[in-house]
């Protein structure tokens, strides 16, 4: 078991360390060889997406990794770097925790709804998914992340500002632990509810053929009951690893998610980064911030992931006899 | 093996479905540009549908003439939308096909070498891969790569630097199955070389999965432009432009005027005009939506009949393929 771990926990760390890297890499070659510094005839030049003269140095490695190991060193101290007299640190430490809610509520709603929506798209007559509900999933897997919410937000204003009334139903935007949380809880749990619920209802009728299931059957009991005491627990690794593995597409979305609603988590610092909607870009431009936000978000993803397979040999002991068989 | 979904035939509701939506966007891409009213340039700042009634942009959709309404400088969105699906199709079929070259290489290496300490490698490299978020991945890269010169190639390279692990997964998953068939095994024992059995005898049990990918390839890339699109990063063309403002006291407003109609362009520039014409957007992302699924209602229902090993194997060509016959256990190919 600790093997196990040590193995997972070596492995995080180690491509924790190479997206860093990379990342640094990158903010560094954009702030001092593409960008000129931020000089005013430098910032106006950019806003105005003038491919001018770049300084034609090619990238110096080594100053750069010997920086690299600086910068390194300053994080196991517990130093991000600064921006504008700010320490990095407590923009990720104050900014962590809303996008963790936020990810945390939608997929505890995606499992609900995907786990509930899969078992009532299974007929228990026939132990057979019906089409209807194979486009359905498909179709909330192939919505991109800000239709749904487009059009959530366009329904509300259609009973809210266009109707009379000042304000919708729903706050729109901002950062609540309340209502608030409503719109960007369910636009971010829709697709993984989708893949949930596609999983179960494959994995549903598949087990519904099945012997045991026959048996408990025979036995009288109610098929509430069977799914529930039977073939839930065989379904259960299935799905946590599964929502394991959507975690860099849950990641994803969670970025589109907190820009369209203006949640102030860690993916809208993101784009307030390297936003470029407007055109002009550079004021928000800060090489340390992206590194930091960008490196979380992928720890954020890697322990999800790490959880999740964690919890999957918690919940099935298979698993667990494989790798210590049993004594005797 | 238990057929789990609802009907025996080859084609099933999700199938015909998929094609059919499928055929529409490629109809749309190939003759839209024919068939569009209004020139999708061309703006009209005012227009005069009555006698005495002039209306300025963004038109409402139902305004006779501009069927889908107007962005906000009276360029018909019917027009954009019916010009616009060719070169966003365009891109992801580049963006796609490099995926899959990319995906199918490093799936066989992994899937073919499977106990070696080149599959281990593989299979590391394709781990590492699927635990980048891919999207921020490709905001970074596309930040980098838009300030010299960036167009289709910074989208080719930001999207499949990791994103062929999905087809990578697929093809490794069966690649392993083909490797333990008895008549590889065979095939050495008469002496055929590595290559010759990669050849003849693997590569035609990856063509089977080659629509699947394809279209399911084709569903997730148009998924990351539109996300993309969104938030401003599409490989349309820009124009500088400058608002003048009347008053001396103000600035001249530099802006953006969006160019040749793409449809993560379309996106981008709709959502920053949303509340004053919300139909551009919900129009826009409902073309998209349909688009992408389309490509994934097919490539799931594809998927679910190969994978179920009701495919008819490369060998049996057309004819079997639109036999409404399911084939039987005894079918299946094997030969040496």
């Amino acid at each position: 078991m600790t093997q196990f771990m040590l193995k997972r926990i070596v492995t995080v760390a180690v491509v924790l360390l190479a997206v860093n890297a990379m990342i640094y890499g990158l903010a560094r070659y954009l702030d001092e060889w593409v960008f000129p510094h931020n000089t005013k005839e430098g910032a106006l030049m950019i806003a105005t997406f003038f491919d001018a003269d770049m300084p034609a140095q090619p990238p110096q490695i080594m100053t750069m990794a010997r920086d690299y190991v600086g910068y390194l060193g300053g994080v196991l101290r517990g130093d991000l770097g600064n921006r504008n007299n700010t320490p990095i640190i407590i923009t990720i430490t104050d900014k962590l925790p809303k996008s963790l809610v936020l990810l945390g509520l939608s997929l505890l709603v995606a499992s609900l709804l995907g786990i509930l929506g899969g078992a009532l798209s299974v007929s228990t007559k026939t132990h057979q998914t019906t089409a209807l509900a194979a486009m359905l999933t498909t179709g909330g897997y192939s919505i991109p992340a800000f239709y749904f919410t487009i059009a959530l937000i366009a329904l509300l204003m259609m009973f809210g500002p266009q109707m009379g009334r000042s304000r919708t139903l729903l706050p729109l935007n901002g950062y609540g632990l309340d209502e608030h949380l409503i719109l960007p809880t369910l636009a971010l749990a829709l697709r993984p509810a989708a893949e949930i619920a596609r999983l179960t209802s494959e994995m549903l009728a598949e087990e519904m053929g099945k012997r045991y299931v026959l048996t408990a059957r025979a036995k009288g009991l109610p098929w509430r009951l069977v799914i529930l005491r039977h073939i839930f627990p065989n379904l259960a690794p299935a799905i946590v690893a599964m929502i394991g593995n959507s975690m860099r597409y849950q990641i994803s979305s969670l970025v589109i998610i907190e820009w369209v609603f203006l949640w102030p988590g860690l993916g809208k610092t993101v784009i307030d980064t390297v936003s470029m909607t407007r055109g002009f870009v550079i004021n928000s431009w800060h090489p340390l911030t992206m590194v930091a936000v960008i490196s979380t978000l992928t720890l954020v993803a890697l322990l999800a992931s790490l959880l999740a397979q964690v919890v999957t040999w918690v919940v099935d002991p298979r698993l667990r006899e494989q790798h210590a068989p049993a004594a005797g | 093996m238990q057929n789990n979904t609802k009907s025996g035939f080859l084609l099933n509701a999700g199938m015909v479905i998929g094609l059919l939506l499928v055929a529409l966007t490629i109809i749309t891409a190939l003759i839209g540009p024919n068939i569009a009213p209004h020139d999708p340039m061309e703006q009209n700042l005012v227009i005069k549908p009555g006698v005495t009634r002039f209306m300025a942009p963004p038109f409402p959709p139902g305004t006779p003439g501009y069927w889908l309404g107007s962005d906000m400088f009276g360029r018909d969105t019917l027009s954009r939308l019916l010009w616009a699906v060719r070169p966003t199709l365009l891109m992801a079929l580049f963006i796609a096909t490099t995926r899959l070259i990319l995906g199918i290489i490093l799936g066989a290496v992994e899937g073919w070498f499977a106990t070696k300490q080149v599959g281990d490698s593989a299979r590391s490299l394709r781990e590492f891969s699927a635990s980048i978020p891919l999207l921020i991945f490709a905001i970074v890269l596309l930040f980098v790569f838009q300030f010299q010169q960036g167009s289709i190639w910074a989208f080719v390279i930001a999207l499949s630097v990791t994103g062929w692990t999905g087809t990578a997964l697929i093809v490794a998953e069966r690649v392993r199955l083909v490797r333990r068939e008895p008549y590889i095994e065979a095939a050495r024992a008469l002496g055929a070389g590595e290559w010759h059995i990669l050849v003849r005898h693997v590569i035609p049990q990856i063509n089977t999965l080659l629509p699947v990918l394809l279209s399911l390839e084709m569903g997730s890339v148009l998924l990351i432009l539109a996300e993309l699109g969104f938030l401003g990063f599409y490989a349309g063309g820009r124009q500088q432009a400058t608002l003048v403002t009347g008053s001396a006291a103000t600035m001249d407003l530099p802006i953006m005027i969006p160019g040749f109609p793409e449809l993560g362009q379309m996106l981008a520039n709709s959502w920053t005009q949303f509340f004053q014409n919300p139909f551009l957007t919900i129009i826009t992302g409902t073309v998209f939506f349909l688009t992408i699924f389309a490509f994934m209602m097919l490539g799931e229902s594809l998927k679910r009949r190969v994978m179920k090993g009701d495919w008819p194997s490369a060998r049996f060509g057309l004819a079997r393929i639109f036999a409404s016959q399911k084939l039987k256990p005894d079918d299946r190919v094997a030969d040496i």
